[in-house]
């Protein structure tokens, strides 16, 4: 198989294999509600299948290609996606531990880093000041209790 | 004669001092977030709808209006500065709105576009004003196997229209897309049964999957993730203005036709159900070449080619609330969030609204009057401001994005898991990006799947569980083989052509 094919026929194998995944995950819900005609499997096993059948085509049509068909495919790179993957899960784990600023003045770094900012010093301080303001409109403008962490004693006493 | 005293009414729910400054900030913050490279209307919106939970429906909607169309306006600005449309509707724009600028008449461009996206949006509300209440008449008669058919036509033509007709198996992919939609639309608690479906185990999944997660994730996020994976920052030249917004005479006089043209072209398209905004921008985009006294200009920043475009947009964006309202049938990626804006208060859109809830309808359609007007007076003079906000250099712009996602997902329902969401619709939208498959379906499917599957089954509950009942009924049947139609008819042209 020529390479310029590859990322297609694996995209289609990805849907197809998921579609599949949905069609047998559904045998697992109860129906037979006498009251429900169709039962609440019927919706899932047709998205199985139209997942699956679509994963099909896109693998027959990713085979027949020729190159000028594929829209152009720059180089990529993997680290700086990762690096804000691994931020937004860290941020996931920690957010309500350590509070809204320091989690999302952390994605904030990773994030000006991974786009090729290496001043990390300067962008954290840009990271607080920007969850500081945002956590204070959301919290005393609009009433919306973003998590404070450890500060939370902070503002306990004017309730 | 009753629809403008209902209007009227509207007007008093819209017109309160609080309820203003709602407008006000709704307009500056959507064009603020709408002029960001990289995010369209919809991740505008959707970003910004936690802001909104705190206020009654009323503010909350008129706060609404004034995002939605200052996210427009802001995309238009970005598309003429930076030529980067934010969505399919502004693609014109970001073409001869982008000459001008490179001509030194970007100001002149975004003064053609600001006036006249307000007098689209302004013909384009009263059209809403007038076309909802005939629509909810019809609508009121329809029933489960036609609502279910329609809602396949609208699945149908979003997912050909968005498919790239060049691509490999492109409408295979659309369709990919919108049964992921669809898909992450069951997860949780079925509403009929009380029966869980995919939730694994996982309370905090019965719930369902928050809309507005989803629609961040796949358009922000996995933009951030693409665009790290793709060029790591490299800016794109952005044109400075230079003088102020005054058009000439003449630029007013070749403007205004293009405004009504643009339109009338725009709103009818718009507002059926399987329009959506790139055949009127790119219909508007024509006629303005052939009418055109310097047809040859078009290409090097004509401003017909801004003027029409633009006020098509933004008359189908007014045409899209239509259908939204009166059947609850979202046919463009920011009608889908609007929906799940509504629902986020308890309100689902169609005909029963107009009943239950006229004076908030009423409030929200002068809403769209007043938020309109509102991005007029802030945005002409602030157009210098806009363009410095597109100067935040690339690293600092997509940290901000990633903050501003985190901000949209977590103030929701304060749950971690919503963040992992977050990031796992964006890992898959930046995959989807890099195959070059729509995203819009699957955020349609989402949102619509549901509703569609309730349909569906009510259907079914009527005829006994006999599927003949989606082909004895004729509009039903009509609707359906109509969807069929649009799904093949790309395919056909295309091997004819081959």
């Amino acid at each position: 198989m020529s390479a310029h094919r590859l990322p297609g026929t694996l995209f289609g194998s990805a849907v197809v294999a998921l579609g599949v995944a949905v069609v047998v995950a559904s045998q697992q819900i109860k129906t037979g509600f006498t009251y429900d005609v169709v039962g609440p499997a019927m919706f899932s096993n047709l998205i199985g299948i139209g997942l699956t059948l679509s994963g099909i085509v896109s693998v027959i049509s990713a085979r027949r290609a020729s190159l000028e068909d594929l829209p152009y495919q720059p180089k990529l790179n993997i680290w700086p996606v990762g690096l804000i993957s691994a931020a937004l899960l860290l941020e996931a784990a920690l957010i309500s531990r350590l509070g809204w600023i320091p989690a999302v003045a952390t994605v904030f770094v990773a994030g000006t880093y991974a786009f090729g900012d290496r001043r990390i010093l300067s962008n954290a301080v840009i990271g607080l000041v920007l969850a500081t303001v945002i956590l204070l409109v959301f919290t005393l403008g609009l009433g919306i209790d973003l998590p404070l962490g450890p500060l939370e004693p902070l503002f306990q006493g004017d309730q | 004669m009753e629809t403008l005293a209902l209007l009227a009414q509207g007007f008093a729910v819209a017109l309160t001092p609080d309820n203003l400054i709602w407008s006000i900030i709704g307009v500056t913050l959507g064009t603020a977030i709408g002029v960001l490279p990289g995010i369209g209307p919809a991740t505008t919106v959707a970003i910004l709808m936690p802001l909104t939970v705190g206020l009654p429906p009323v503010s909350a909607f008129i706060m609404f209006a004034g995002i939605y169309y200052g996210a427009q306006y802001g995309g238009s600005t970005t598309s003429i500065l930076l030529n980067t449309p934010g969505e399919a509707g502004s693609m014109m724009t970001a073409v001869e709105g982008n000459a001008m600028a490179r001509r030194g008449r970007g100001a002149q461009a975004l003064a053609t576009a600001a006036i006249g996206s307000f007098v689209a949006g302004t013909i384009g509300t009263i059209g809403l004003t007038f076309a909802a209440p005939l629509l909810v008449e019809i609508a009121l008669r329809l029933t489960a196997p036609d609502y279910f058919a329609l809602m396949v036509l609208s699945f149908a033509t979003v997912t050909t229209m968005l498919s790239n007709p060049t691509g490999g198996g492109s409408i295979a992919f659309g369709i990919a897309s919108l049964f992921f939609g669809l898909l992450l639309g069951t997860v949780g608690l079925d509403p009929q049964t009380g029966q869980a479906r995919f939730a694994f185990g996982v309370p905090e999944l019965l719930d369902g999957i928050d809309t507005v997660v989803v629609a961040v994730g796949l358009f922000a996020i996995g933009e951030t993730l693409f665009m790290a994976a793709t060029d790591g920052g490299k800016a794109d030249s952005l044109h400075k203005l230079r003088g102020s917004l005054r058009m000439s005479r003449e630029d007013w006089s070749r403007s205004w036709k293009p405004w009504l043209r643009g339109s009338l072209i725009g709103f009818p398209i718009g507002a059926i159900p399987a329009g959506g905004s790139e055949i009127p921008t790119v219909l508007s985009y024509t006629l303005e070449k052939k009418l055109s006294k310097k047809p040859e200009e078009f290409g090097l920043g004509a401003i017909e080619g801004v003027a029409g475009p633009e006020a098509a947009n933004n008359a189908s964006a007014a045409g899209t609330l239509v259908p939204l309202l009166t059947l609850g049938l979202p046919t463009s990626a920011t009608a889908a969030v609007l929906l799940a804006a509504f629902q986020q208060f308890g309100l689902q859109p169609g005909p029963l609204l107009f009943e239950h809830e006229s004076a908030l309808v009423w409030g929200v359609i002068a809403s769209l009057y007043i938020g309109n007007a509102m991005l007029l007076v802030l945005n002409l003079p602030l157009a210098g401001v806009w363009a410095r906000v597109m100067l935040v250099p690339r690293p600092l712009l997509f940290g901000g994005i990633l903050v501003l996602a985190s901000l949209g997902t977590y103030s929701l329902n304060a749950s971690m898991l919503d963040v992992v969401l977050l990031f796992a619709t964006g890992a898959v939208g930046c995959v989807m990006r890099a195959h070059d498959v729509p995203l819009v379906p699957a955020v349609l499917g989402l949102v619509l799947g549901p509703l569609a599957e309730l349909q569906f089954r009510r259907a079914l509950a009527i005829s006994e569980g006999h599927l003949t009942v989606f082909v004895t009924r004729p509009l039903c049947a009509a609707l359906l083989a109509l969807s069929v139609v649009v799904l093949i008819a790309p395919a056909i042209f295309k091997d004819r052509r081959a």
